[in-house]
């Protein structure tokens, strides 16, 4: 079992890197996209020691997903960004899904996974064709995370019940972008369109591949609660400088409850984070249970955060005091992995 | 291990492809109008189609790439667009006729606002917000300066320089605080004017000006008084071109980037008499009647938003197949886009709610009683012209209506036409970001695609529930006019 210690010691640790090194290119390139900055930086906060997480529970998730949680969400809280938490679980994913089916990522590779795509359907855009041994894709995906900078992309084919991997620079591969978007804009997203490419690796699809997919959608939403908390935190301060009618406004009680309610939104989402690496493991509905709840608690977020602007009035609107990012970014994460209300459509259904 | 879908749609239902609604269908509600005041209906009808021409030729067509020239230099104008809306009158439809306007009436306000806002709220807002600075100045009663203005901005359009007007309000400290007669005495303000021979000057800074780096003229209000809201606030007329007047920072916002946001500087800035607004109401009924038209006005934004939202979701879920079949096919993106229809008929509605209130019970009830029973024949010979031009500049008119309108009952009516358009304001504004998230939200990744639009219209609209007052500085307004009918008298 991990040690709590360590869980509080690595979030320290990580605090501190944000403040020391990442939070300067993070604004910088946020004005200013910069695809290498960016890649630099990500480097950078990789070395960090995401890779050694995994093995410290010897691939029990539910001793390390707290960890990687509670990571997410500091990452989130202290860059007052998502772009360099996608572009993390980007790789991490990846490395999780072939993890789990035993055919593991070399550590020199650097993985990215197409996180803003409908996964129940990719086979809307792509197929596979060839035969066993020798197939190839074709078709298209998009706004993948760092696909010029990666070298390989993890692809989940539900219909062929395959996980595949291709080489983002081998053959039959071409990429447009950075696509300009709502968010997380310094962290570069590409189209990439795939012309007969060579599969670098295929594995059959197993049960652990969605409890994979489920940790993934707790990464996200710690990453994103965690912005969401930044924002928060600035509307609080702001709150109590700031004066309206002869008062604070954090005396008034009419914000009170605006800031009340953005606060009991962050808690629900904070104890779904905390639960969520427990409810993966829940015999027969735990994937189904976590990805209704993500669902629901990721747009409650995206929701929510309009009002972290009005807390902020005309300043919250300029680009300069990074409120305004924390909404778009918080936004454009609640579109990872497809449509919410599609997740909900897999959800209850009556039994006989 | 795929999910199989199921076709969620009677087979005998054909989804056809997204219409425009015509005029009809957007405002069935006036139809009443066309037996009422045919002339006038005929006029809007005809101008609103000039209008839908104009968004769908210079606006529509352009607008992504015209937000990218703003993103790269903050001072680039719309040139073309800008040509082509002197050419339609955009910039002075709402000026009667014996003004040399166009003559719109103001009922028709929002079916032109929400036409263009469909298109760009940032462009809606480039041009419209001449509107709030006409209000103003029209709400102060001050006749020969409506004139002035009036006779200026007609002359740049017919030249067809754009005719940029702006207000200035706002202060680095104080906010939505300056917008409320209650709380004129706790605002935290910051801008000082000094009475000295000839004029006045005035020294301070005014930030969020939409418009302010380039109207040729700006409506500052000051508060001159704090301890009497009655008579505290004092309007001038400034140009650029004025001693000590300077542009500061303009400012670099997360939406509406067409229209530009500057912070205004005055550095002992000197104002002459002649530019000083002659106000004939209380400051708290000058609020009043502004508020009234602009807070609708913002609604009237929202709805088009709203609308426009609607209208992407809906093509969008038509032409995207989803699983074999189409994202329109299912149920639940059935009902998210019904939800999104009422939202956009819901803020037309209101919208259009406040504007005929203000018609019969607002600022346009005060300028109706000018009104002859013969101006169309005055009108026609061309004598009106000339016969307004004088009696706007006869002070005894000014004078009337400020002690017309600060009757008790008139001043009741005002009141409740500011609470509707406190209502619109907020509805409006509310109704179009909630349908811009859900409409993102459905497109999913494609949603968050500039080039999508549904995106840039999020963070447009987002400006909607913040300027003019906040949603909830709106909201506390309503609750005091509602308390309160009478006001502070």
């Amino acid at each position: 079992m991990i040690d709590p210690k360590v869980i509080q010691e690595m979030g320290m640790e990580l605090q501190k890197l944000i403040k020391r090194e990442l939070r300067n290119p993070i604004d910088r390139m946020e004005l200013n996209a910069n695809p290498e900055e960016f890649e630099k930086t990500f480097r950078s906060l990789l070395s960090f020691g995401w890779m050694e997480i995994e093995p410290m529970a010897e691939g029990d998730i539910s001793e390390v997903d707290p960890l990687l949680n509670r990571l997410f969400f500091t990452l989130g809280e202290g860059t007052l960004s998502g772009a360099l938490g996608a572009a993390v679980i980007g790789d991490l994913l990846a490395r999780r899904l072939f993890r789990e089916e035993r055919r593991p990522i070399d550590s020199s590779q650097s993985p990215t996974f197409p996180l803003f795509t409908e996964l129940d359907f990719v086979e809307d855009t792509l197929r596979c064709e060839g035969s066993e041994g020798a197939k190839r894709i074709s078709g298209e995906l998009s706004l993948i995370p760092r696909a010029a900078q990666a070298d390989t992309l993890a692809i989940l084919l539900p219909c062929e019940k395959q996980l595949v991997s291709v080489s983002l620079k081998g053959e039959g591969i071409s990429w447009q972008g950075p696509i300009e978007t709502l968010g997380i804009r310094s962290c570069p997203l590409y189209d990439v369109h795939f012309h007969k490419a060579p599969l670098h690796r295929s594995v059959s699809l197993s049960t652990r591949a969605e409890i994979a997919l489920s940790s993934a959608r707790g990464w996200l939403l710690s990453l994103t609660a965690g912005l969401f908390s930044g924002g928060l935190q600035k509307g609080m301060d702001y709150a109590q400088e700031r004066y309206q009618g002869g008062d604070l406004l954090s005396n008034h009680t009419g914000f009170r409850t605006i800031l009340s309610k953005l606060q009991t939104t962050l808690w629900s989402a904070e104890a779904l984070m905390e639960r969520m690496p427990q409810t993966i493991q829940e015999e027969g509905k735990g994937p189904q249970a976590v990805r209704q709840s993500f669902a629901e608690a990721i747009e409650s977020l995206a929701t929510k955060v309009e009002d972290i602007i009005q807390v902020f009035g005309g300043y919250g609107y300029m680009e300069d005091f990074m409120v305004e990012r924390v909404f778009r970014d918080v936004t454009h994460l609640a579109v990872a992995f497809g449509r919410r209300g599609f997740d909900r459509t897999v959800g209850p259904r009556g039994e006989k | 291990m795929r999910v199989e879908l199921r076709k969620e749609i009677p087979e005998d239902l054909e989804i056809q492809d997204y219409r425009e609604p015509s005029f009809e269908e957007l405002f069935p509600s006036l139809l009443f109008f066309e037996k009422g005041c045919k002339r006038e209906f005929k006029e809007v009808k005809a101008y609103h189609a000039q209008v839908r021409e104009f968004r769908k030729k210079y606006v529509d067509p352009y607008v992504l790439e015209m937000e990218k020239q703003v993103h790269e230099d903050p001072r680039y104008l719309p040139k073309d667009l800008l040509r082509a809306a002197c050419s339609l009158n955009l910039f002075t439809s709402l000026i009667p006729k014996s003004l040399g306007g166009r003559g719109i009436p103001l009922w028709a306000t929002p079916i032109i606002t929400e036409e263009l806002a469909a298109g760009c709220v940032g462009v809606a807002n480039l041009i419209f917000v001449n509107g709030l600075m006409i209000a103003s100045l029209a709400s102060s009663l001050d006749l020969s300066k409506v004139a002035w203005i009036a006779r200026e901005l007609i002359k740049m359009e017919k030249r067809g320089e754009a005719p940029f007007l702006a207000t200035a309000v706002t202060e680095p400290s104080a906010g939505s605080d300056t917008e409320d007669a209650y709380e004129f005495k706790t605002a935290r303000v910051s801008t000082r004017v000094k009475r000295v021979e000839g004029g006045y000057e005035i020294r301070g800074t005014k930030v969020f000006i939409s418009n302010g780096s380039v109207a040729r003229f700006i409506l500052m209000d000051v508060l001159v008084d704090q301890k009497n809201p009655q008579k505290g606030l004092r309007c001038f007329l400034l140009t650029p071109d004025m001693k000590g007047f300077s542009v500061g920072k303009i400012e670099k916002k997360m939406g509406t980037q067409l229209s530009p946001t500057a912070e205004l500087v005055l550095d002992q800035c000197f104002v002459p008499d002649r530019n000083v607004v002659e106000s004939q109401v209380s400051s708290f009924d000058h609020l009043g009647l502004t508020l009234a038209v602009s807070r609708a006005w913002v609604g009237a934004v929202g709805a088009g938003a709203a609308r426009r939202a609607f209208e992407i979701a809906w093509n969008y879920c038509l032409k995207t197949p989803m699983g074999g079949q189409r994202l329109i096919d299912n149920q639940w993106v059935q009902l998210e886009l019904v939800q999104m229809y009422r939202n956009a008929a819901l803020a037309r509605t209101l919208t259009l709610e406040g504007f005929l209130t203000n018609q019969v019970w607002g600022l346009m009830s005060v300028f109706n009683r000018l009104r002859l029973p013969a101006e169309n024949f005055f009108y026609r010979t061309g004598l009106w012209k000339g016969i307004s031009q004088i009696l706007s500049r006869a002070k005894f008119l000014s004078a009337f209506l400020g002690r017309w309108i600060l009757r008790e009952r008139e001043r009741r009516r005002a009141n409740f036409a500011v609470l509707l358009g406190d209502n619109a304001k907020i509805s409006g504004s509310s109704l179009a970001v909630e349908n811009a998230r859900r409409a993102l939200l459905l497109m999913g990744a494609d949603g968050v695609r500039r080039e999508n639009q549904i995106e840039k219209i999020y963070r447009d609209a987002k400006l909607l529930q913040i300027y003019d007052g906040t949603n909830q500085a709106c909201g506390i307004d309503l609750f005091e006019r509602f308390a309160n009918p009478g006001g502070i008298s």
